[in-house]
């Protein structure tokens, strides 16, 4: 076989089946007029060295085949949208049965919880994985079968430019949001404070309030930082709330507040336990507990802590992640 | 990207637009794709081969050329005419392009 059936074939297996012969025979025909005319330019005859430079011309086998086939997707441009719009859905539906699912297991899970939790996120990635699997060949069968469905929607419905769904100013603060923010910053930092008694819980036993604190000294030891990166929160909420704007300084320093409130949670989580209760003292209190059920009830109060704050750790370290890529491209976002 | 690359990249661009008219202009009397890549060539319109073959198929698709194959000097060769279609339209394109012209005069001039 020589070069140029060689070239022929290799352009063939890159062509559909239903033109292959006849763009294969006409390839080879062009070819061919292609190094005749050569031959006859240079006045000797055609041997290897000239095929060779013909065909380099010609270019690579699978780049000719390319130029005889339409373009081909595996989910094209006009499917593309509704494809992502799919998997973030289906995504957020897992992550949905994935928090239920961590959230019913707290207070049946003693030791294993950290496990179940890794284990939670590990069966989340894979689901996600096989849902977004399963997706695209779907949307690669609908793209094979029914390449036109695009086209076919959009004629079918005139676009009017009024129907355009408004869309919020991504600089605009929102006042309320801000009031809210503040409000509940100065709360919270007035409750750890202040009135530090009162965080815990209430029972009334013969007329009398009886009162077992919820939080333990341990996370006392973490209020200074908690009231420097909570007053720096309410020093910008309240600096939005004059502006009205956002500005790439304030989103920058939204996100170094973030990044801190982060870090403290992780330190929070690793280091002694935030929760003060104990059930011997909620036994002793004669409210009615047995150890048992007070037992119970603790464990539940420190899983439920552990879990907020890796709720905090992995969300708003996704949304710090994404604000900074964001803010280094120079896409504004709040 | 370099201002070369650049140049050449619009140049391109520019020269595609033509090269549909180009190519019917020329198919009033049957050629083959060779021929026809030197036909153009000869008049200053280089045609990258990988560009100007599957043109014609495609054209063909399109029912504005039609071909043949004829055996000659014992080798099959397909040979491209301008369709009935394409008769039809090669006027209005040629109308157009006089007006394309005049258009980018106009305000290349200003």
């Amino acid at each position: 076989m020589n070069l140029i059936d060689r070239y022929i074939q290799h352009i063939g297996k890159h062509l559909p089946e239903k033109s292959r012969e006849d763009v294969k025979r006409e390839i080879r025909s062009l070819v061919e007029d292609s190094l005749e005319d050569r031959s006859r330019e240079l006045g000797r005859p055609i041997d290897e060295a000239l095929a060779v430079a013909v065909l380099k011309e010609f270019g690579r086998p699978e780049k000719m085949a390319a130029s005889y086939t339409p373009e081909r997707y595996l989910i094209g441009p006009r499917l593309y949208p509704i494809f992502w719009l799919v998997v973030r859905i289906v995504a957020s539906v897992l992550l949905a049965i994935t928090l239920v699912k961590l959230f019913m297991g707290i207070g049946q899970l003693d030791a294993n919880f950290s496990l179940s939790i890794i284990e939670s996120l590990a069966e989340f990635a894979g689901g996600t994985l096989s849902a977004l699997g399963n997706i695209v060949i779907i949307f690669a069968v609908i793209q094979y079968f029914m390449p036109e469905l695009g086209h076919e929607a959009e004629k079918a419905e005139e676009w009017n430019p009024l129907k355009m769904e408004k869309i919020e100013d991504e600089d605009q603060v929102s006042r309320v949001g801000q009031i809210f923010g503040i409000t509940f910053s100065v709360f919270g930092l007035a409750l750890f404070n202040f009135f530090p008694e009162l965080l815990g819980f209430g029972f009334l036993k013969d007329g009398q309030v009886t009162f077992l604190p919820a939080l333990s000294q341990a996370f006392f030891t973490y209020l200074p930082w908690i009231n420097l990166l909570w007053g720096a929160e309410i020093i910008l909420n309240l600096f939005l709330l004059i502006q009205g704007q956002w500005q790439t300084a304030t989103r920058w320093v939204a996100t170094v507040i973030k990044l801190l409130s982060v870090g403290l949670a992780i330190l929070m989580l690793a280091g002694p336990s935030l929760v003060g209760l104990n059930p011997q003292d909620m036994v002793a209190s004669g409210i009615g507990f047995t150890l048992e059920t007070a037992t119970r009830l603790v464990s539940l109060f420190k899983q439920a802590v552990t879990v907020t704050l890796a709720l905090i750790i992995v969300l708003d370290g996704f949304s710090i992640v994404r604000r900074i890529y964001k803010l280094a491209l120079g896409r504004n976002t709040k | 990207m370099t201002n070369n690359t650049l140049l050449e990249n619009n140049v391109l661009e520019l020269r595609r637009g033509v090269i549909v008219l180009a190519v019917l202009s020329q198919l009033g009397q049957e050629q083959y794709g060779y021929s026809l890549l030197k036909l153009l060539s000869d008049q200053g319109l280089e045609i990258d081969q990988g560009t100007l073959y599957p043109l014609l198929r495609r054209l063909e698709s399109q029912g504005l050329l039609e071909s043949v194959w004829r055996l000659e000097e014992a080798r099959p060769r397909r040979y491209y005419v301008v369709s009935d279609a394409g008769k039809e339209i090669l006027p209005q394109l040629k109308n157009e392009w006089a007006g394309i012209i005049a258009m980018m005069d106009r305000i290349l001039s200003q």
